[in-house]
């Protein structure tokens, strides 16, 4: 089971369930861009407010396990993986 | 040192304090910063800028100005392209180009006082300076605001007409000078306060603050008749200076150079472009190089200070410590385009505790300021203070040790952030206990009237980003490190002892380099604690890509097969001992006759970053005539992950917090209600100075981060984090007085004192 | 309008004529006509010191000096203190106990430092933070310059025997 977490400010769209869990078999690999078409599929609307023309609004990285991802929507997941979207953070 | 996991202590080089290779350059006053850099037909440029911090610019006349003897070029605005929305990446997340098009030459509002409006070379500085007064610029001056409270109000009217509040991926309907509502929740905070036996809510609030990089900005550039652009400046971010100039001007990457000078300090403040641009403009129209230095009143009124806050923070706690709930409500300046300050600060408010239940609502404000850029750590530390406080206030509630309780609520590997994801092997735990076994915390508490101790954590995220290094062998077995990433605090000393650990040579061997943006593949900024870690972690890299070269040389020489060949301990060694070891050194000589020279290469944008924790204890009195803070000693506490130079590790450690302490006791921008800057010079906003601070302890806490091959973990930013919360608690546990905005200078404390009357908290003591 | 003139000074023991602009300070005359680029300005109003030089035995700030006011005395920069090859202790301390981040500050420390020890071979810690406070550096937070510069006290102690 992956796990989609949902950013607080749009847990309205998905009834206040705060991680959606997509089934990835054993050995499987699914792509976030793959993944959150799932989320979209189940609570519509999701997408829209993630993605900008296709691509992720600025400012917003993927997270999988705890790492921020370089490949963004094209990263993959496996059955056991955390995907956040959460800022990128640089620093001074 | 306080060492952790048993691989330590195998190392040779690493951990040592060998001399810095820039350094005899440094201290010779031989090293070229960027204002040092001179061309025999060098023009002086000098930045018209608005008096007005917010106001609408009705016309500029520049004929005067071209019109004088010496003046050989004027720029404004009409000089660059004006390019459609477009986001581009930035210092703190994505930017649009026509922002910072606008923050760099003003074309219809003058948004900040300071903000350029035009700029002229001259043949001599003095010629320039006449020049500027001569543009003749009509304004319609506007209402300033620059408190972030003032701007989120609905009455104010927006700084931009047309922008309006992001709320991920989504825009508010009208325009407004909040740009951007960020929110991280988990749980449930009303049932969490609702468990809680004592439950704590407070107002905070900092003010804007600067970086204080000693060396002002400073930018020299050469436009050729054939569009190849040089410039010579001092930045952290050679590489993201050419996107930014490539973006401004649309042109390719390929026809800009920058060459990274020296650098007189940045923490921050040195990555975006400001003078360069202008510059360029300057030396396309005038065909010379132009030369352009910032005086300190512009570095102060139109670089990219911190941000000020407000933010309101509340936790609740059962008795036995146990947090159960905390939530955040933080407005931050952005200053006047759209940043992402408050963002930032909302993913490190809570980070030090666990928690079940949490709400963080961060606001990013506008307002008439000169844009908001990185200060160390950026927005950390005013995020932190508050909640270093309410930790503290419950500590002397629940009469418990005030980091025995951070301990019981402390993250630790596996713990989620507040924002979400877990964290990885971190060290806040080993750094409380270090803290709690030191011999300052363990000492009896000052004695005296109005004396006490303060306790506060910090933290960063620290930064991985993309590194590129190569490593040359000379035909003597030394060798040759060339990097992008700008030596700031002598980090080329770390990467030729990474070098040298890797190759089994010595510090003195490795010969460290940093090259201009056409030498070395792409490299990220340096800051965000990531230049040991990451740019480290591509010399490792072009290390390893070395050894397999030599193996093969190796192979050759012994006229075996490559697998017979085995590398460890800083040499080849045959495997089944038929040989005798060939170091580095020995093959050096060899290279020629074995196949030619060997050169290796590390590209890198690694994972494995690791967070950086910190804990400082002060021990300071109050005159309760005057108000001032005297800091009587301190202890900076750290996880530093595996120190490559523990000598500039303590540095970074000491310089982080003496720039707290500056920024907890005095440092502020003072504003008219104009919103002009009233006190733009070092002396009058109150930098530290050798009298202002004590000697810092510093007590190096070693949990390798297993993300990087020598345990790297960034340093530099997590320890300007806990000082204000130190300071502020001791203040409080000496007078009962909990100063709740920042600066805690003389006069705001003395006028507390004052107001308070007799007595209201009884001054509370920590336990030890 | 500008009026040049020339200045005959004493720079780190060498006799130097040079043609200034009246509206020059001393630091300008110091980077832009002796070439003498180690000074550094940080300010320009006297308030960082990294324009530190010795002036006729006295520390100031070559911000706040005129160039022309520079005539017939004798100046030390920074790079006038190595004696040949051989680093003054001050460099060498700065140097081994890491007293330099960025470096810009440095000269200024430097020279600042050496103008104390020349007066002072003995200095307390509290003399010391006393005597540079014109000086400022924001990267080290001062500790390591002030062990360095006892340090070097130590060493010039030393090597008088
Ligand atoms: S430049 Fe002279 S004191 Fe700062
Ligand atoms: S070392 Fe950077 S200002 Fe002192």
């Amino acid at each position: 089971m992956a796990v989609v977490h949902i950013p607080a400010l749009i847990l309205d769209l998905t009834d206040g369930e705060d991680s959606i869990e997509v089934e990835i078999a054993p050995d499987a690999r699914m792509t976030v861009r793959e993944l959150l078409a799932e989320v979209e599929r189940r609570h519509p609307g999701v997408e829209s407010r993630l993605l900008d023309n296709g691509e992720l609004v600025p400012g917003i990285a993927v997270f999988i396990d705890g790492e921020q991802s370089r490949a963004g929507l094209h990263a993959n997941a496996g059955p056991e993986s955390e995907i956040h979207f959460i800022p990128a953070v640089v620093g001074g | 040192m306080e060492q952790h996991e048993a691989q330590k202590n195998e190392y040779n080089i690493i951990g040592t304090r060998p001399i810095r290779h820039d350094g005899e350059d440094k201290v010779t006053g031989r090293a070229q910063y960027g204002a040092d850099i001179s061309f025999p037909d060098q023009l002086y440029g000098k930045v018209l800028r608005s008096p007005h911090a917010h106001a609408r610019i009705l016309s500029i006349d520049t004929s005067k100005a071209l019109a004088m003897p010496g003046v050989r070029a004027v720029t404004t605005a009409e000089d660059l392209p004006r390019l459609k929305d477009r986001m581009v990446a930035g210092e703190a997340g994505a930017e649009n180009i026509r922002y910072v098009t606008e923050r760099v030459l003003a074309s219809d509002k003058a948004l900040f006082e300071g903000h350029p409006i035009a700029a002229v070379a001259a043949t001599d500085p003095w010629i320039a300076e006449e020049a500027v007064k001569a543009i003749e610029v009509k304004y319609e001056v506007l209402t300033a605001v620059t408190e972030v409270r003032d701007a989120m109000k609905d009455d104010t009217p927006p700084l931009h007409g047309e922008l309006t509040t992001e709320t991920l991926g989504e825009k508010s309907k009208k325009a407004t000078n909040i740009v951007r509502h960020t929110r991280h929740k988990r749980g449930d905070p009303d049932k969490g306060f609702a468990e809680a036996d004592l439950v704590i809510e407070r107002e905070f609030e900092t003010k804007t603050v600067h970086q204080g990089y000693i060396e002002p900005h400073n930018a020299t550039a050469l436009y050729r008749s054939d569009g190849q652009i040089t410039l010579w400046t001092s930045t952290q971010a050679p590489f993201w200076v050419r996107r930014d100039l490539a973006e401004l001007f649309d042109i390719p990457l390929s026809r800009i150079k920058v060459v990274p000078m020296e650098i007189g300090g940045g923490f921050g403040g040195k990555i975006a472009v400001y003078l360069e641009p202008l510059a360029i403009l300057l030396s396309k129209k005038s065909g010379r190089p132009v030369k352009m230095i910032m005086t300190r009143e512009e570095v102060f009124y139109a670089s990219g200070p911190a941000s000020g806050t407000v933010t309101r923070i509340k936790i609740g706690v059962k008795k036995d410590g146990t947090i159960t709930a905390a939530t955040a409500w933080m407005a931050y300046e952005a200053g006047a385009f759209p940043s992402n300050w408050a963002m930032v600060g909302s993913m490190c408010v809570l980070a030090c505790y666990r928690l079940e239940n949490l709400q963080i609502d961060a606001y990013d404000v506008l307002t008439n300021t000169s844009k908001v850029m990185a200060y160390r750590a950026p927005s950390s530390p005013q995020a932190m203070f508050g909640v270093e406080s309410i930790i503290d206030e419950i500590a002397i509630k629940l009469d418990m040790d005030p980091l025995e309780l951070r301990l019981k609520n402390a993250v630790q590997e596996g713990d989620r952030r507040a924002d979400g994801p877990k964290f990885h092997r971190i060290g806040l735990k080993e750094t409380i206990r270090a803290a709690m076994e030191s011999e300052h915390y363990k000492s009896p508490l000052p004695s005296g009237a109005n004396r006490s101790r303060g306790v506060a954590s910090g933290f960063w995220f620290n930064a991985g980003m993309q590194s590129s290094a190569t490593v040359g062998i000379n035909m003597d077995g030394t060798a040759n490190v060339t990097t992008g990433s700008v030596d700031i605090g002598g980090s080329r000393a770390s990467m030729a002892i990474m070098a040298a650990e890797a190759l089994g040579l010595t510090a003195e061997q490795v010969r460290p380099i940093v090259a201009d943006t056409d030498s070395i593949g792409y490299t990220d900024v340096t800051g965000g604690s990531r230049t040991t870690f990451a740019t480290g972690y591509a010399v490792y890299e072009a290390c390893q890509d070395v050894i397999r070269q030599l193996k093969t040389r190796v192979a050759k020489l012994w006229d075996v097969q490559e697998d017979k060949v085995e590398w460890g301990d800083g040499a080849f060694h045959h495997v089944d001992n038929g040989k005798s070891p060939m170091s580095v050194g020995d093959l050096g000589p060899k290279l020629e006759a074995t196949g030619g020279p060997v050169m290796g290469h590390g590209t890198v944008n690694p994972k494995g970053v690791g967070a950086g924790f910190g804990i400082h204890i002060a021990d300071i009195e109050v005159d309760p005539d005057t108000g001032k803070v005297t800091i009587l000693r301190y202890t900076a506490v750290q996880d530093v992950g595996q120190a490559i130079h523990p000598a500039y590790v303590e540095g970074q450690m000491q310089g982080g917090a003496t720039q707290g302490i500056g920024w907890a006791l005095n440092e502020e921008y003072i504003r008219d209600a104009e919103g002009r800057m009233l006190n733009p010079g070092f002396l009058d906003y109150r930098v530290p100075t050798a009298l202002d601070v004590p000697d810092i302890e510093t007590i190096l806490v070693e949990v390798p981060n297993p993300g990087h091959p020598y345990g790297v973990r960034g340093v530099g930013e997590t320890p300007i984090v806990p000082p204000m919360g130190t300071i502020h608690n001791a203040i409080a546990r000496a007078i009962g007085l909990r100063m709740r905005s920042l600066p805690m200078s003389p006069p705001k404390v003395l006028h507390e004192i004052l107001q308070r009357g007799q007595t209201v908290e009884a001054a509370a003591p920590v336990t030890s | 309008m500008s009026t040049n003139r020339m200045v005959s000074t004493t720079i780190n023991g060498e006799d130097m004529a040079l043609i200034i602009d009246d509206r020059m300070t001393l630091l300008d005359a110091l980077r832009d006509r002796a070439g003498l680029t180690g000074t550094k300005e940080g300010c320009l109003s006297g308030d960082c010191g990294a324009c530190s030089v010795i002036m006729n035995d006295r520390v100031v700030d070559s911000c706040l000096v005129m160039a022309a006011e520079a005539e017939g005395a004798a100046i030390v920069t920074v790079e006038g203190l190595a004696d040949g090859t051989e680093l003054h202790p001050l460099q060498r301390r700065f140097l081994e106990q890491a007293a330099l981040q960025c470096g810009i500050c440095t000269p200024g420390f430097l020279v600042t430092a050496k103008s104390l020890l020349d007066r002072n071979n003995n200095p307390s810690a509290a003399e010391i933070r006393l005597w540079l406070a014109g000086n400022l550096c924001r990267c080290t937070g001062y500790d390591k310059i002030i062990r360095a510069v006892e340090g070097a006290s130590a060493d010039l102690r030393a090597a008088k025997g």
